[in-house]
């Protein structure tokens, strides 16, 4: 599994969505806690390529993906 | 001079011949303390993580002595509703306490102008009833045998009809009750956690069973008693834990003595967490990508209402007729 480095968006994450500031200070945050909470984003990663939606072409598929995202991370438990 | 709970002791030199802070020495066992001009110097200068340790100032508050209550905090239906800044900083250390937000480092500091406060509050309860939450940026309780303000805040409640005052703590000690002016007006509210939040997330407290002990204790000496459930913190294992606690609270504490209970899910102003991310960037409870809302930081909606909903109907269950005040 990828973890996050606490600062940093995983690269095959970021290279995958088209995201602005704000979006990467979000995606950078919920990294933060699932490294914090040991839950594994690889897996998520791995359910949205195999879904078709990642990668993300441009900012709104980005966006739907950012908070599918979120809820597995922040919402799960 | 070093204390057993504190580093050092400072004494401001303008309050050096207040009571209170005479009373505070002499209850420390301190003649010797270290003189400064203003607590700022102190107090705002140490920070977070700079010292294992913490000191204790006491000072003159140079400031306001009571504050409009904040938008996330709970009225209880009381329309003028104050806090007082009397101390700040806490003896307990809970990981998402918005103090830590709030002040540089661990330092505690008690204003011994106390009678100033009272002062402001009794020229206010002239013309409309005055609710005060006096342990506000503080745990009053845990400080008692130090400072002695709890009972001068329940003596002031006894002695105007106008005043009412909450004092919020984690404390389990159980005998300062017995000792202390008693009136309805008087309330203690008990911050009641699963015993996996205290171990996690706040440090020095005493667990469920101990604060139980303290509930029962003030209950028992005739205050009016209110339960929070407040903050209510998301972690993996959240809704065992708080079921399993709502259990052994609803067999150990007559619930039908309780006058009011108080639920909230854990929020904080966004500056708050701001500073508290960058201080403390490896705790879960400071790291969750809360959402913001109207200035405050708070769950999504999705884990809030699912929150607060389960506890709700874990108490409804238990105490149908249960008074609860939710925080929205
Ligand atoms: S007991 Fe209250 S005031 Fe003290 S550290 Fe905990 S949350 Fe903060």
């Amino acid at each position: 599994m990828e973890t996050c480095n606490k600062t940093e968006i995983p690269d095959v994450l970021a290279s995958d969505l088209v995201l602005s500031e704000s979006m990467k200070n979000r995606l950078r945050q919920i990294c933060i806690y699932a490294a914090l909470t040991g839950i594994d984003l690889d897996e998520m990663r791995d359910k949205l390529t195999a879904e078709g939606k990642l990668p993300c072409s441009d900012k709104n598929s980005s966006k739907k993906v950012l908070s599918e995202i979120y809820d597995y991370v922040a919402c799960s438990f | 001079m070093s204390h057993a709970l504190f580093e050092n002791i400072y004494v401001e030199k303008n309050a050096a011949s207040d009571a209170v802070t005479l009373r505070i020495l002499e209850r420390l066992g301190c003649s010797d303390p270290e003189y400064i001009v203003h607590y700022k110097d102190v107090f705002d200068l140490r920070k977070e993580g700079c010292a294992s340790g913490r000191s204790l100032i006491l000072a003159r508050n140079p400031g306001k002595h009571l504050y409009e209550g904040a938008p996330v905090c709970q009225s209880f239906g009381n329309e003028h509703f104050y806090y007082s800044p009397g101390v700040m900083n806490c003896i307990y250390d809970c990981e998402y306490c918005f103090l830590k937000g709030m002040y540089p480092g661990r330092d505690i500091c008690i204003f011994t102008d106390i009678e100033e406060t009272f002062a402001e509050i009794e020229k206010l309860e002239k013309d409309f009833p005055v609710y005060v939450c006096a342990s506000y940026n503080t745990d009053l309780n845990a400080l008692e045998s130090i400072t002695g303000f709890v009972s001068e805040w329940c003596r002031e409640a006894l002695e105007h009809e106008n005043i009412s005052v909450e004092l919020r703590t984690k404390c389990s000690r159980t005998d300062i009750y017995k000792n202390l002016p008693v009136s309805q007006r008087a309330i203690f509210a008990f911050t009641l956690s699963p015993d996996e939040v205290t171990e996690r997330f706040e440090k020095g407290t005493p667990g469920l069973s101990e604060r139980i002990g303290a509930v029962n204790a003030a209950m028992e000496a005739g205050f009016p008693v209110r339960l929070c459930f407040d903050p209510m913190i998301y972690f993996r294992n959240w809704e065992d834990s708080y079921t399993a606690m709502i259990d052994k609270v609803a067999s150990s504490v007559d619930l039908s003595k309780v006058r009011d209970i108080s639920i909230g899910s854990f929020r904080i102003s966004d500056q708050y967490l701001k500073n508290m991310r960058k201080k403390f960037p490896e705790s879960e409870v400071v790291q969750y990508p809360y959402v913001c809302v109207s200035g405050y930081y708070q769950y999504p909606d999705k884990v809030r209402i699912r929150m607060e909903d389960h506890i709700k109907g874990l108490i409804a269950g238990k105490c149908p007729g249960a008074l609860i005040y939710d925080w929205r």
